[in-house]
């Protein structure tokens, strides 16, 4: 019901007059705000605003530039590239909480490692994820093809090994895959994808071991010199000769603008750098020659470790080395298995991925006594023309362990440096091993072993080498020095404590000093020595060349995408050792005998070999070890007027027996195949010498 | 206001409580430049929808939509016009139950987006009973204040008002759409200031505001009980600090300047990648007006806001010309409603104020919105005809009309 007074009203009282101007008053300022507002935005300060904008929508991305290739001396293809998808997970979106967990794990990891064996107890587990993530990573499983559990073991690690590099999930994910997380980004938050060149290597196994693998820069890496212009998250060469030639073969990356919407959706793309995809690296390697001798390697090892090196001893190019046993490195481009990861890296694997010719260190045996022999020509202990009478047995020293023979106890007779190096007579170099001792020059043997290669790197350009060691007065000394201080001490070299007073296992037992008897043991290559097969091919090199120690490498020259010469390769110059003419002569017949004449240690093996052509200087030789004999053998065939293609091997087999039962058919096999396209057969010799 | 008023005429009783339609309805006086006002804001809205981008949308799919909102709307308006807005006041507490119902349905049978229930999902339309209850708590409080024109000045009557005000705020707050409820709580100062409460209890109204806000931010979070979620709060401060997180509240307000900011003095037409690539977010509703800043610039702004000033002008006149107190109030209310929406819309587009999501009338795009903001016209004009009719031939001279 309406009450007709109260609806009615004197219109537009004064009072009311005054609330309009009020309320209207009020508008207006209100408006003035807005209004002036407005200006400062759009005109005062609109050209700022309007850079703003224009920033906003681009972001940009580097585009990685292809790696050049890596091609053999001929041009085939070793290493090149395919594109791929990988998921990725980005660093930043993965929480505190995450990393607390993956840095507790990594502390726990170490503590472990640092403890002795015995009592380091199962491994560390990965902690669960936090339930946030856990439902982040459950929602991955279908994307990525991994369990939460597996996700999470590659987030804890990555995470605690490279804090802010994105935590790589798969690689190889398909284009499906990709557009579907593409479109559907806010449900995988971090997740990214990214098109990445993989490093492809069409002959799988030839040569798996020279390459190294490719990486992402590591923070520590950045600021070296030679990955300058690399940015964070930039592919370089992590080992081998991707490492060594990063600077030709990585290129420079591209940048790309991406016009992104607020979500992050690029809208369109555009190239606003070039970039330039990396140059081409023609190598020595001959892939028939490595194929084949890897094929060789693994039949005379018979799955047995072992290694070759191939080269030309004047120009120290490589033509083939190998390692076994191998792997394919394709492989290691994908996610691997526990289990094997475990066959390639684990602690009881061979280690298929080391490249044994150049990273592992060895007792040599005998193919260290033409070292022995320049030695002891320099010192005045022997010349070309004595000889020494071997009886097989000889009493080197007073009391019984001063017995030394030769293997099988094997009578020689009267025997000269060429006969003792055709015949690989121990005794004679005992006794010159002896005499060098308590010669003038007493530290000869080892001063010789150095200006020959041993117990130095011989820089070779797949690097990762081991430089071996030349037992010496001083090194021994050194030992016992480190041993007494650690014993001294309450804690072992790795940092556990250590019962006062307790051996630390630096030193042998015995805390002898140097002895003629350890030079005797260096003169036959056994004892305390270690070399890697190439350090042996370079002291064969300085042989076969009369006294020139090149610098071995496998980069010739840099070449653009279509094999034109950009720059050639120049390597560190040889060393040159004086050489006694006289004695060098003999040592060389020496060789050539023990591979092509009757009583020669390898002349069985090469038996047929047309040694009028292709004349074989060759040494076998049989090292000691707590595992078994090492089968070895070091050869080369020389620069002659009929032969133009001088080669040098060097063939080992871990556990292979005598020198001519393994390495020395191997090697054979080698040569044959460089000279006469022909791998051949593999035939072992009898001979049971040292 | 550069209206002059003439003195005002006696009352001539025989034109009020009876009929609205003294003569054809038809016949009544049209308030034109109110009419140019409305149409030249409703252009810009589609002119707009029709650029703006939204991902999983058509091109203009929002154009044509709200194209069909503003005809219907635009059938109420003229209706409504033509109807004599006093009969509303004996439907007033139907009004009230209906708001209230439906507000409760909303909570009942909402549909959630984005954590609040504001909508109740109709085939082809989402109704927000938020948007029409604004219009509608203007019409009941102008009604009950009326009712109790007497005793204005006692605090009893302040009292009511105020809770029959609150009590659908509080409805809306637990939606929670705190810009709904702030726009009611404007329309009940507002009609309270028309109605012409003593200056005493306004006073006395503002100090317990001050005292619930203080106690809302400050004493209820120290005692551990959280009255605004914490995104509300973040969001009322992030003007004060915007920022370039998009997952912060700062960056839309960023953003929004940005585009705004960007437009200069022309816009920047097709080029407005603001809006064209969605960095602008919310770009067909809350952020519409920063859309055409970016797009048409300055000139393009000052042109919507001149719109906007006509509006809120016509409005005022139509205040003071109602026939009787009660469409002075609703006229009052409307006010209310449009100058806060349009300040606090296009505050938080430039910058100065906070985010709350309330809507630009007649730009936003929403039917709920249009439909509101078209009955509150339908209304103002039925008090201008209303009004106009009322003086006619008696000597009432308006300057400007």
């Amino acid at each position: 019901m309406i009450e007709p007074t109260a609806d009615r009203r004197a219109p537009i009282s004064p009072q009311l007059a005054v609330r309009v101007a009020m309320l209207g008053t009020v508008a207006l300022i209100l408006f003035g705000v807005i209004f002036f507002r407005l200006w400062f935005l759009q005109v005062l300060s609109g050209d700022q605003f309007l850079a703003e904008a224009t920033q906003n929508r681009v972001r940009t991305q580097p585009q990685p530039a292809p790696r050049g290739f890596i091609v053999d001396r001929d041009g085939n293809v070793l290493v090149k590239n395919r594109k791929a998808n990988v998921l990725q997970l980005d660093p930043r979106e993965i929480p505190e909480e995450e990393r607390a967990l993956a840095a507790e794990w990594g502390a726990k990891k170490i503590a472990r490692s640092r403890r002795r064996p015995a009592f380091r107890g199962p491994e560390v587990p990965i902690p669960p994820p936090p339930p946030a993530l856990r439902a982040r990573f459950a929602r991955l499983r279908k994307v990525s093809g991994l369990s939460v559990a597996e996700i999470q073991e590659l987030v804890i690690v990555g995470l605690y090994e490279e804090p802010f590099l994105p935590v790589r999930l798969t690689e190889d994910v398909k284009p499906a895959v990709r557009q579907y997380v593409e479109e559907h980004r806010e449900d995988f938050r971090g997740l990214d994808v990214r098109t990445v060149y993989l490093r492809e290597y069409p002959n799988e196994q030839v040569g798996a071991q020279l390459f190294g693998t490719v990486g992402e820069i590591n923070p520590d890496q950045i600021g070296e010199e030679r990955y300058r212009g690399v940015r964070a998250g930039g592919i370089v060469g992590q080992g081998g000769l991707e490492r060594t030639y990063d600077e030709y073969l990585r290129g420079k990356d591209g940048v790309e603008r991406i016009f992104v919407d607020a979500a992050g959706q690029p809208i369109a793309t555009e190239r606003s750098q070039r970039g330039r995809s990396g140059r081409q690296l023609r190598t020595s390697i001959d892939s028939k020659l490595q194929k084949a001798a890897q094929a060789a390697l693994a039949r005379a090892g018979r799955g047995k470790p072992g290694a070759f090196v191939a080269m030309d001893p004047y120009t120290g190019e490589v033509f083939a080395m190998g390692s076994a046993p191998t792997f394919d490195p394709n492989e290691l481009a994908r996610p691997l298995t526990k289990k094997r990861a475990a066959e390639l890296y684990g602690p009881d694997s061979d280690a298929p991925l080391v490249n044994r010719a150049v990273s592992s260190q060895y007792s040599t045996g005998s193919t260290f006594k033409p070292v022995t022999a320049l030695a002891a020509l320099a010192a005045g202990v022997t010349s070309p023309g004595r000889s020494v009478l071997d009886q097989g047995k000889i009493q080197l020293f007073p009391g019984k362990a001063g017995v030394r023979q030769n293997a099988g106890a094997t009578p020689y007779g009267p025997v000269d440096l060429r006969r003792a190096l055709s015949v690989s007579s121990d005794i004679y170099f005992y006794v010159v091993g002896k005499g060098i001792y308590y010669s003038e020059q007493s530290r000869a043997l080892q001063s010789w072993a150095r200006r020959l290669g041993f117990g130095r790197l011989t820089g070779v350009d797949t690097g990762a080498e081991t430089k071996g060691v030349v037992p010496s007065r001083a090194w021994r000394d050194g030992l016992n020095e480190k041993e007494a201080d650690c014993r001294a001490g309450r804690k072992f070299p790795s940092g556990d404590r250590k019962p006062e007073g307790a051996p630390c296992g630096i030193a042998d037992g015995t805390n002898r000093p140097y002895s003629a008897g350890d030079n005797v043991n260096l003169a036959i290559g056994q004892g305390d020595l270690q070399a890697t097969p190439m350090q042996v091919a370079l002291s064969y090199a300085a042989i076969a060349t009369g006294g020139r120690v090149p610098t071995p490498h496998l980069g010739l020259r840099i070449e653009d995408e279509q094999g034109k010469l950009i720059q050639k390769l120049k390597p560190k110059p040889a060393r040159t050792v004086a050489l006694p003419d006289a004695g060098l002569q003999a040592i060389r017949d020496g060789l050539r005998s023990a591979a092509s004449e009757p009583g020669g240690t390898s002349t069985d093996v090469f038996a047929g070999w047309d040694h009028g052509r292709w004349p074989v200087h060759g040494k076998t030789g049989t090292a000691q070890t707590s595992k078994g004999d090492q089968s070895w053998y070091a050869a080369y065939v020389p620069r002659t007027p009929t032969n133009t293609r001088p080669l040098l091997v060097v063939a080992t087999v871990e556990r292979g027996g005598f020198g001519a039962e393994a390495a020395a058919p191997l090697a054979r096999q080698i040569f044959s195949q460089w000279y006469t396209k022909n791998l051949g057969e593999f035939k072992a010799g009898e001979n049971a010498t040292r | 206001m550069s209206a002059t008023i003439s003195p005002p005429p006696s009352q001539e009783p025989g034109r009020f409580g009876g009929g609205g339609l003294g003569r054809s309805a038809l016949g009544l006086p049209f308030d034109f430049v109110m009419l140019v006002a409305v149409i030249g804001i409703c252009a810009c809205s589609l002119v707009t929808l029709k650029t703006v981008e939204v991902p999983g949308y058509p091109a203009g799919f929002f154009m044509w939509r709200q194209a069909v909102y503003f005809g219907f709307g635009a059938v109420i308006a003229l209706v409504l016009s033509r109807v004599d807005y006093s009969r509303l006041r004996e439907l007033k507490w139907g009004l009230y139950v209906l708001m209230l119902a439906g507000l409760l349905a909303v909570m009942a049978f909402g549909s959630v987006t984005r954590g609040s229930r504001r909508a109740i999902q109709l085939p082809f339309f989402s109704f927000q009973a938020s948007e029409l209850g604004k219009i509608l708590i203007v019409v009941v409080l102008s009604a009950f204040i009326v009712d109790r024109a007497r005793r204005l000045s006692e605090r009893d009557t302040t009292a009511r008002t105020m809770l029959l005000a609150l009590v659908p705020a509080a409805l809306v707050m637990l939606q929670p759409d705190l810009g709904s409820a702030l726009v009611y709580i404007a329309i009940v100062m507002t009609v309270l200031f028309v109605a012409g409460i003593p200056g005493r209890q306004f006073a006395g109204l503002g100090a317990l505001g001050t005292i619930a806000i203080v106690f809302v931010l400050v004493a209820a979070p120290a005692a551990g009980v959280e009255v605004l979620h914490d995104y509300q709060k973040e969001r009322l401060t992030a003007f004060l600090n915007p920022t370039s997180d998009p997952s912060d509240a700062g960056y839309q307000q960023n953003q929004s300047r940005i585009a705004i900011g960007s437009g200069e003095k022309i816009g920047r037409g097709e080029a407005a990648t603001q809006t064209r690539d969605n960095f602008l977010p919310e770009n067909h509703t809350d952020f519409a007006f920063a859309a055409l800043g970016e797009r048409y610039g300055f000139v393009g702004a000052a042109i919507l806001l001149s719109f906007y000033s006509l509006l809120i002008w016509r409005t005022l006149l139509a205040l003071t010309l109602a026939k009787n107190l009660f469409g002075a109030i609703v006229a009052g209310g409307i006010l209310a409603m449009l100058l806060f929406q349009v300040f606090v819309n296009v505050g938080m587009n430039v910058g100065i104020m906070p985010i709350t999501g309330i809507p630009l009338p007649l730009m936003s795009y929403g039917g709920s919105s249009v439909i509101t903001t078209f009955v509150a016209i339908g209304l103002l004009l039925s008090i201008h005809a209303q009004g106009r009719a009322a003086t006619a031939g008696k000597g009432r001279v308006l300057g400007f009309t």
